[in-house]
């Protein structure tokens, strides 16, 4: 199962952005800063924007989804239970999932953006998809929710899972890591070495990064270890 | 065109010219013929295609009721097609500079400001729909009900007044209280004078009996 960028050209207005490589199963975190060019991409590997050069392939690929940044987009259901159904989910056990237990027959218009987004990204979950792009996935979600969702996505063991974050807090496990450079995706490689190539990580990473300490993951977890296992 | 003062005034010359007569329409057309890079939005081929549906169904009641049907379809098409060169005609902060320079910097600063707010919000809905029609595709594979359209829009409207809200409030913690200070500049392309004087001699032509 792949999903491969082959010398693709894709702009939008003025802005433009190159991207080639192959995502191939596993968990890849793509970074970058507001305004690089991660939405951009994760539509483009959707289908949802076209590229003007090159092609974007698929291999063994039957199911696909993209989170978007705004769980409004997502919503079809007027109450949060009519919106569980709606993914052809069982209400009950995707409300206790998103942490709504017991307000499933409330207004979806009463509830609040990280609401909808733990809902959303549940349902999503909820769901075995061959290709998984999520393009921002951390916004609006608390501390507590961003290391549950975290944890969740580690779990996954089987398709392709593309993040696209400027995330600085809480990331999950990966396997890959990129960087949009300068308008151009640029492959760090498989972690743990791709950390030391990555130009701009979170200040956790940076800190550990700083005193020469090479974590095995990116998680925050991953750095203390890595931390405290590091004599004086 | 570049001075957007002389945009807005040729574009309500048109308009006027275009709705008055078929004549009018015509010579409308002529004006968009020769003085703009005669772009039609195709790239919002889908608006387009729904608002000329409305128009033609509109012209086929004009019709049964006894009026001119086609020509109403030949006069309102023309009038969208002027205010589609308008709409990509404009550019940011212009409308600011236009209500500062026509009504000065309170009364026309702030009926500049709530203008461009205005424009602004609108973009932000094109954008909105835009993820709107892409969700429910993912989501539901083309099929869209009325029953699913609706708390999706209820969410838009709501993100929308949050969105003013959030800019209300931005523009209180900066200390907005009425008004403001701006000296607008315009720059004018060699032909605009022209082109305009062109559109309001249409609009004479068209509405003088």
């Amino acid at each position: 199962m792949r999903a491969i960028l082959d010398d693709v050209i894709i702009r939008r207005g003025s802005f433009q952005l190159e991207a080639s490589g192959t995502f191939s199963e596993g968990v890849h975190l793509v970074t970058g800063p507001v305004g690089s060019g991660k939405s951009t991409l994760a539509l483009a590997l959707e289908g949802a924007l076209l590229p003007v050069a090159g092609r974007i392939g698929e291999e063994g690929i039957r199911s696909r989804i993209l989170s978007l940044p705004f769980p409004e987009y997502h919503i079809t259901g007027d109450t949060l239970a009519g919106e569980a159904a709606s993914w052809g989910l069982l209400p009950a056990s995707v409300l206790k999932t998103a942490g709504l237990s017991g307000r499933g027959g409330e207004d979806v218009l009463r509830c609040s953006q990280g609401e909808l987004k733990r809902l959303v990204l549940s349902c999503i979950l909820a769901w075995e998809w061959d290709l998984l792009i999520l393009d921002e996935p951390y916004s609006s979600l608390d501390c507590a929710w961003k290391e549950s969702f975290s944890r969740r996505l580690g779990e996954r063991r089987e398709g392709i899972t593309i993040i696209f974050t400027h995330e600085d807090e809480i990331l999950p496990r990966v396997d890959e890591l990129w960087e949009i450079q300068a308008g151009r995706l640029v492959s760090l490689g498989r972690v743990p070495e791709a950390i030391r190539r990555w130009s701009r990580p979170p200040r956790y990473i940076r800190a550990a990064l700083d005193k020469g300490i090479i974590p095995e993951n990116i998680t925050p977890g991953d750095v203390r270890d890595a931390l405290c296992r590091t004599p004086g | 065109m570049q001075d957007p003062r002389l945009t807005l005034l040729s574009t309500v010359a048109l308009s006027l010219a275009a709705f008055a007569s078929a004549w009018g329409a015509l010579l409308a057309l002529a004006w968009w013929l020769l003085a703009t890079p005669r772009r039609l939005p195709l790239h919002r081929w889908r608006s387009a295609l729904g608002l000329f549906i409305l128009v033609c169904a509109t012209a086929v009641l004009v019709s049964l009721s006894g009026g001119n049907g086609l020509s109403y379809l030949f006069r309102i098409s023309v009038v969208l097609l002027i205010a589609s060169w308008a709409y990509s005609e404009r550019s940011g902060g212009e409308l600011l500079d236009m209500g500062t320079w026509a009504l000065g910097n309170r009364t026309g600063f702030e009926l500049g400001l709530i203008a461009e707010m205005a424009v602004q919000s609108l973009e932000g809905l094109d954008r909105d729909l835009a993820m709107l029609r892409l969700a429910l595709r993912l989501k539901t594979g083309g099929r869209i009900t009325l029953r699913s359209l609706v708390p999706a829009l209820g969410l838009l409207v709501r993100r929308e007044l949050d969105r003013s809200r959030d800019i209300g409030d931005i523009l209180a913690v900066r200390g907005y209280r009425a008004g403001g200070s701006l000296c607008p500049r315009f720059t004018r392309g060699r032909w605009d004078g022209a082109e305009a004087a062109l559109a309001v001699g249409i609009a004479l032509l068209a509405l003088l009996p």
